[in-house]
């Protein structure tokens, strides 16, 4: 008999990503992914003046902050034509790679890693058996009998004082959970470790933003970091050396740590790699851009149909009809007025609720498409993209991944395999590592521009009459993209087009699923009660559905976030 | 050029606070935190999302609190907006932590709530789906684990009357938010910190809350700080 499962963990507050899986003998039959709350949140800025619209947009979703606002300002230069200079782009992207460092480190070891780690398990391990087995996949200094025996002291510590802290909602004890003991206390002593790391990458964005979450140092048309080497209140060589150790730290976290981590866990649930493909059409834009004209980049992007490498088409530019023209929405299964299929130019706002409807409209979310293609965009789509057009950095990490796992798993792995739930794991892993790369020779090139005198941060924009632009930002979680409409310097209409939407978005009005769906069917279930197999998949493409409220509750037993989109 | 020279960023505190060095600017205590430097040993964490409704409660009233005192360096003010477990930078390693957000509570909207660590902490986390599930209590949690949470928690509440996409407090929280803020006052004096009432206080003017049309991108130069 089919049973239903729906997982709704707030269901006490509204809005919220819901997901809806029928489940018939032991496996998942059909799934549903809903956004349970209304956005709307573009509306706001119409008439507001198109320089300002990226302190509204890095609003939008409190862990996504950085990226809405590097979008938009994309959006509204596209829109007037102006060109960045060098340091602006510069300086604009070692925060995009140390956002997304930070974001993918958060991601793995505090949000998806009790997904696959056993804690309570780590407590029959043995530290030294953890530490030996640590050093084979790394030099890591950490990575001794002392400090494993002292993390499995701390946690007894813990266990004993009866709670689990941080860990007390993991599924312990559930049949998928599969995981060596030594395996678990690995994992548990570096995600102590990485909270130190969160902190180093969020200091560089501090340090060039002023501020995170929310940096304030961007302009339309570039920074605000004025550059005198030798001013104390400027960016000046200080502050850059202070930057470059703390990615140097991050480098050798990523490089050390995160990617052996993820590839020995991975090897050790290879089974996952055949679950989970789903909508197999990636979609990746281009990004940390070379040039002030945003036609040379260290990043990839571009579309894989089909799953086929040979099918990759790329997208060059900021400014690329390729990307700009085939990007449409639809609102057929969704809870807006109409049944249109529509550019974001051309899109509006108008919401009907019908509750939830199994065959018909289920979600807030909009249902985008590329050239009428359902897309699955985010790391995986990143990393297939810069392995099919021949990007030396990410082949490199990827056979690195590859490699490693496949030597813990006593098998050969390749590319094929990543078309999965586990795939998109390890894709988040090897771009991390590429992106760490990335960030260095950034700011190698930032000084290396100051030094040869150009100083140059911002370029005014001009307005005058309708300007219609689009930005994009190829994000932690894939391609975001904003889209204005500019008219006498007013924005007369906003859309954004985010990755979760992507991802999440429900079925289209050729009843085709969106990537969650079709990622979910097929899944096994061991026990409909504890559906960890759903969040495993769910977990794996880093869902955010742009957070819109912020409410603590400390009476009603949990601390809730309400989001939208 | 400097995008700050021809007055196209607008007159909001947002951009007055984006100073070059990141560090306080005029009328506004917003010291430089988390990058370089000495870190504060005490944090004033505003929570919420300023474009919906009464979310905003925790960013208001930190822009009251620096229109009205004057703090000691050493206090760090942050808003935060709504970081889930991306508050975890700003907690670590500070010895006290007091929260300004919205809470859901049992009262009438405009009510204020005040909760300590060990409250916060008395119930279990719930399972989590995206980075914003895990939160505050979880963040608290792992520092505790780790052995760098604060010593104390303060977490100064309001229940909010609506959370929907508008700008602007309803009548009831905007009521609350001096209260509010005096027992953020109230708690630092009790930790010995020095809190003055500014000479030259003003209206609370957060950024988010001006209307399209004054927001100053059109008149050049017309709002240099």
């Amino acid at each position: 008999m089919s049973q239903r499962i729906v997982v709704d963990p707030v269901t006490r507050i509204e809005g919220h990503l819901r997901i809806d899986c029928e489940v018939d003998g032991g496996r998942v039959k059909k799934a549903w992914s809903s956004g349970q709350m209304w956005r709307g949140i573009e509306v706001i800025l119409q008439g507001r003046d198109p320089r300002e619209a990226w302190l509204f947009t890095q609003r939008f979703c409190g862990v996504c902050t950085t990226v809405h606002a590097i979008a938009s300002v994309r959006a509204v230069e596209n829109a007037v034509g102006i060109q960045v200079p060098l340091n602006a782009q510069y300086i604009r992207n070692i925060i995009l790679a140390a956002h997304a460092m930070h974001d993918h480190i958060v991601h793995f070891y505090h949000l998806s890693a009790l997904d696959w780690v056993d804690v309570v398990s780590a407590l029959q391990a043995d530290p030294a058996k953890t530490a030996n087995l640590a050093q084979s996949l790394s030099d890591w200094p950490m990575n001794s009998v002392k400090e494993m025996t002292a993390v499995k002291a701390r946690l007894a510590g813990f266990v004993e004082a009866g709670q689990l802290g941080p860990f007390a909602n993991g599924y312990w004890g559930h049949p998928a959970m599969k995981l060596p003991p030594e395996v678990n206390l690995l994992a548990v002593s570096h995600y102590l470790q990485a909270l130190d790391y969160q902190r180093k990458a969020n200091q560089v964005v501090t340090i060039l933003g002023s501020k995170t979450p929310n940096i304030q140092n961007l302009a339309v048309g570039g920074v605000a970091n004025a550059i005198n080497l030798d001013n104390e209140s400027t960016l000046n060589m200080t502050k850059l050396y202070t930057i470059k150790s703390l990615l140097d730290e991050m480098v050798a976290f990523i490089q050390q740590v995160y990617l052996p981590d993820v590839c020995a866990i991975g090897a050790l649930y290879a089974d996952w790699l055949g679950y989970g493909s789903g909508v197999t059409n990636y979609l990746a834009v281009p990004d940390l851009p070379l040039d002030s004209a945003g036609t040379k980049f260290d990043l990839p992007g571009g579309t894989i149909m089909n799953g086929d490498l040979a099918t990759a088409k790329p997208i060059t530019s900021f400014t690329d009809p390729y990307f700009s023209e085939n990007v449409t929405e639809s609102i057929a299964h969704a809870w807006y007025d109409g049944d249109w299929t529509r550019h974001p130019y051309e899109e509006e706002t108008v919401p009907k609720y019908t509750g939830f409807e199994d065959e018909g409209a289920y979600s807030w979310i909009k249902a985008p498409r590329f050239g009428d293609t359902p897309m699955q965009v985010g790391p995986l789509a990143q990393v297939l993209v810069g392995a099919a057009t021949g990007h030396e950095p990410t082949q490199r990490w990827l056979n690195f991944a590859l490699d490693t796992a496949g030597a813990v798993a006593k098998t050969k792995l390749n590319p094929s395999m990543l078309h999965s739930t586990l795939g998109r794991h390890l894709a988040r892993a090897v771009r991390t590592a590429v992106i760490c790369e990335a960030a260095q020779k950034h700011w190698q090139l930032l000084v290396e521009n100051i030094a040869s005198g150009d100083t140059a941060i911002f370029e005014p924009p001009v307005f005058k009459g309708e300007q219609v632009g689009f930005g994009f930002h190829e994000a932690p979680r894939g391609t975001l993209s904003h889209f204005v409409v500019i008219r006498d310097g007013k924005i007369a209409n906003y859309q954004a087009v985010v990755p979760s939407t992507w991802n999440a978005g429900p079925r289209d009005e050729k009843n085709r699923p969106g990537p969650y769906e079709a990622s979910l069917v097929g899944n096994p279930i061991a026990d409909p009660e504890r559906p960890l197999e759903v969040l495993r998949t769910i977990h794996s493409f880093d869902p955010c559905i742009a957070c819109a409220v912020h409410t603590l509750d400390v009476e009603g037993n949990e601390i809730a976030r309400v989001k939208a989109l | 050029m400097n995008p700050r020279d021809n007055g196209s960023v607008g007159n909001r505190d947002e951009r007055q606070n984006a100073s070059q060095s990141g560090g306080p600017t005029d009328g506004h205590d917003v010291p430089s935190v988390g990058g370089l430097g000495e870190e504060a040993r005490v944090a004033i964490l505003g929570l919420g999302n300023v474009l919906m409704g009464d979310d905003a409660a925790g960013p208001y009233a930190l822009e009251y609190l620096g229109s009205q005192f004057e703090l000691p360096s050493t206090v760090a003010v942050e808003d935060l907006g709504t970081p889930g477990l991306d508050i975890l930078p700003h907690i670590a390693g500070r010895e006290r932590i007091i929260l300004v957000d919205t809470v859901r509570s049992d009262g009438p909207a405009g009510e204020i709530r005040l909760y300590r660590k060990d409250q916060i902490l008395a119930h279990a986390p719930t399972a989590r789906i995206g980075p914003h599930d895990p939160g505050v209590k979880e963040t608290l949690l792992s520092l505790e684990f780790a052995g760098k949470g604060p010593a104390d928690v303060l977490l100064v509440g309001v229940i909010p009357e609506r959370t929907d996409s508008t700008i602007g407090l309803s009548g009831p929280v905007r009521a609350s938010i001096p209260t509010m803020i005096q027992h953020v006052v109230d708690e630092l004096s009790a930790l010995g910190y020095t809190v003055v009432r500014k000479p030259d206080a003003r209206e609370p003017r957060p950024w988010w809350e001006r209307e399209p049309s004054d927001t100053g991108g059109s008149q050049p130069g017309a709002t240099q700080p």
